[in-house]
């Protein structure tokens, strides 16, 4: 009966319920969303990085190095000479040493040239076929599959470029799948991988046919040949590298290096107070939610005192007249906290289905429930309590005689 | 069964009503008129336990409600005592079964659901049972409201100024209600009120005039 009386209360106001119950939801779906968009980043991010010290690449921004390099999502430095990267080869301090030749698309998803110790870093494994073994073979990350329907023995060719907008078709290059990835959650899943003289294959073609065009317009312009890749991924021997080799590139080399940590680390202190601010307009999102309702129940209040004098004539404690208005401010939170999940996750899909394919990131939409949205259900209810503080103790101490004395 | 020492009850602007002692049973209804300002609707609220008297003694069904507060007060209150209001009080949010059935609820009685629809029989509202109480006219609300203090088996009913509010036609037949049925169901009846008229329609009354 307690449960009926509290549930016809709030329907019987449905338009401060309602009020209440948007703002609410809008609060606490906003900071969901960017409690799991930065939470998801965040560990993007770091999972992307594993087994990374560090990105050599042609002189530049190094933030762009380790975004174009690393995550795939900025356009590269610039080429730099096959020669003076494999120099570094020798080098004692080095573990293992990446490269990475990029330059072409297929419909959005990046072809990188690179070997088998690229795929080493993210523990993936083949869910069908095999690694590729000669040039113009293919092996496609999971998602790329998916979405492009491959299997194994499909042919593509590439666009030159790294966006999907680019027309410059080349034709006469058709890549093979030759296996398909399992998901490994990292940016691999979003690449289309091939040994790196695919691409040598494919530019030198383009160049020598660009320069033929050049020629015939009557420019006299002389590109350097030499083989060129894009970039390298290092793992250090031991930590102590990270004192030497950075500097050591920089400064005797044609090359630059970035540590992926230390700029990733740098951008994501640069999100962050964009991340606050957001936070900041939804958190006072949520105390206006809290003063409607505070204002909801206070002036229903006077209008009720009646009923609520009635209720205690008819033997109805003080201790439950409190928890009845109290009750109706916690059920409303729930509500709107439910409300507000259901935002937030409706919000991930759309992101997904906008933006999954321009930053190759995709949100996880299940297993929301962690520590953090624990927190915002426990605030939530704490502001219907604060908000129902005031009018549930007028409630209580509400003086019956005159109350209805004065009806 | 009521019985009252003399009563005595000050508010803390200083103005102070001392009543005569009260003696009400379920054959004799007790009328206690007055004119207003004498004190009527204090005396109400004392016997239904919504004010305690700074002197003397109220005695329920055998039990001193004088001598009980709090939570047990508010159980007693909700289960030996009904009061019928001038102006008739409802949860807005409630439909008309749900209103009669909050008493017993609060009361902590179980009564069948049966009785709601059996009582609404009696006072002619059974049309009116899943109905708002904001759609209902004043004399259809005055049966509610007994139908409500009558629901839970109370030893006493209260009403006060009952008729006020109601045309000559509705007074009697609240009045008659109010009679016929508080004896009916064994319950002791005391009418406060103003109202001339209740002091023709009521039968067999025992009358105390205040002020």
């Amino acid at each position: 009966m307690l449960a009926k009386l509290i549930l016809r209360n709030l329907l019987h106001h449905w338009g401060s319920t309602l009020l209440s119950m948007i703002l609410l939801s809008t609060g606490v779906g906003i900071i969901s969303l960017l409690l799991a968009v930065n939470k998801q980043v965040e560990d993007k991010f770091n999972r992307d990085l594993k087994n990374i010290d560090l990105v050599v690449g042609a002189k530049g921004s190094p933030l762009q190095l380790v975004l174009s390099a690393v995550y795939h999502l900025d356009a590269p430095t610039g080429n730099i000479s096959k020669e003076e990267a494999e120099k570094l080869l020798t080098n004692p301090m080095i573990e293992q040493v990446t490269p990475l030749a990029y330059g072409d698309n297929y419909d959005g998803f990046r072809i990188v040239g690179t070997d088998s110790t690229y795929l080493l870093k993210y523990n993936s494994s083949f869910s069908r076929g095999s690694m590729f073994s000669n040039p113009m073979e293919v092996v496609a990350g999971s998602n790329v599959a998916k979405k492009k329907e491959l299997k194994i023995g499909s042919s593509f060719t590439g666009t030159h470029g790294l966006s999907k907008d680019s027309d410059d078709d080349h034709e006469h290059f058709k890549y093979v799948v030759k296996g398909i990835l399992n998901p490994t959650g990292s940016v691999l899943d979003n690449l289309i991988l091939t040994p790196v003289e695919s691409v040598e294959r494919v530019h030198s073609e383009r160049h020598e046919h660009a320069e033929h065009e050049q020629h015939e317009e009557g420019h006299d312009e002389d590109k350097t040949t030499g083989k060129q890749i894009t970039a390298l991924l290092l793992t250090f021997r031991s930590p102590q590298a990270m004192f030497s080799l950075p500097r050591f590139i920089n400064e005797s080399t044609n090359m630059q290096s970035a540590s992926p940590t230390l700029e990733i680390n740098r951008l994501l202190g640069l999100l962050g107070i964009g991340m606050d601010s957001v936070k900041a307009v939804a958190a006072t999102l949520l105390l206006v939610a809290g003063l409607s309702i505070f204002i909801a129940l206070y002036s229903r209040l006077s209008e009720k005192k009646y009923e609520l004098a009635l209720i205690r004539s008819l033997g109805c404690s003080r201790m439950k007249l409190f928890t009845l208005v109290v009750s109706e401010a916690i059920l409303l939170c729930l509500a709107g906290f439910a409300g507000g999940m259901l935002l937030g996750i409706t919000g991930m899909y759309w992101l997904n289905e906008k933006a999954a394919d321009e930053y190759s990131f995709t949100l996880i939409t299940n297993n929301l429930w962690n520590k953090d949205q624990f927190l915002l259900l426990t605030g939530t209810i704490l502001i219907g309590i604060t908000a129902a503080l005031i009018p549930s103790v007028k409630a209580y101490r509400l003086n019956i005689s005159k109350t209805l004395a004065n009806a | 069964m009521l019985h009252t020492s003399a009563l005595t009850f000050s508010y803390k602007n200083g103005k102070t009503f001392k009543y005569p002692p009260l003696f009400c049973s379920v054959e004799k209804p007790l009328l206690i008129t007055g004119q207003s300002g004498s004190g009527k609707t204090t005396l109400l609220h004392l016997l239904a336990g919504l004010l305690k008297p700074d002197q003397g003694l109220i005695k329920i069904n055998g039990q001193y409600m004088t001598s009980l507060s709090g939570p047990v007060l508010d159980k007693f209150r909700g289960q030996y005592i009904s009061v019928v209001y001038q102006h008739p009080h409802f949860m807005s949010a409630l439909n008309i079964r749900d209103n009669i059935a909050l008493a017993p609820y609060f009361s902590g009685d179980h009564i069948p659901q049966s009785e709601i629809e059996k009582l609404a029989v009696e006072l002619g509202i059974n049309d009116q049972l899943y109905r708002l109480p904001s759609s209902l006219s004043a004399g259809e609300k005055q049966r509610v409201s007994i139908a409500r203090a009558l629901i839970s088996k109370p030893a006493l009913l209260l009403a006060d100024e009952p008729t006020s509010s109601l045309d000559d036609n509705n007074a009697r037949t609240v009045t008659e209600l109010l009679m016929t049925h508080s004896r009916q169901n064994g319950v002791a009846l005391v009418i406060v009120t103003h109202d001339q008229r209740v002091k023709d329609f009521l039968e067999y009354k025992e009358h105390v005039y205040v002020g």
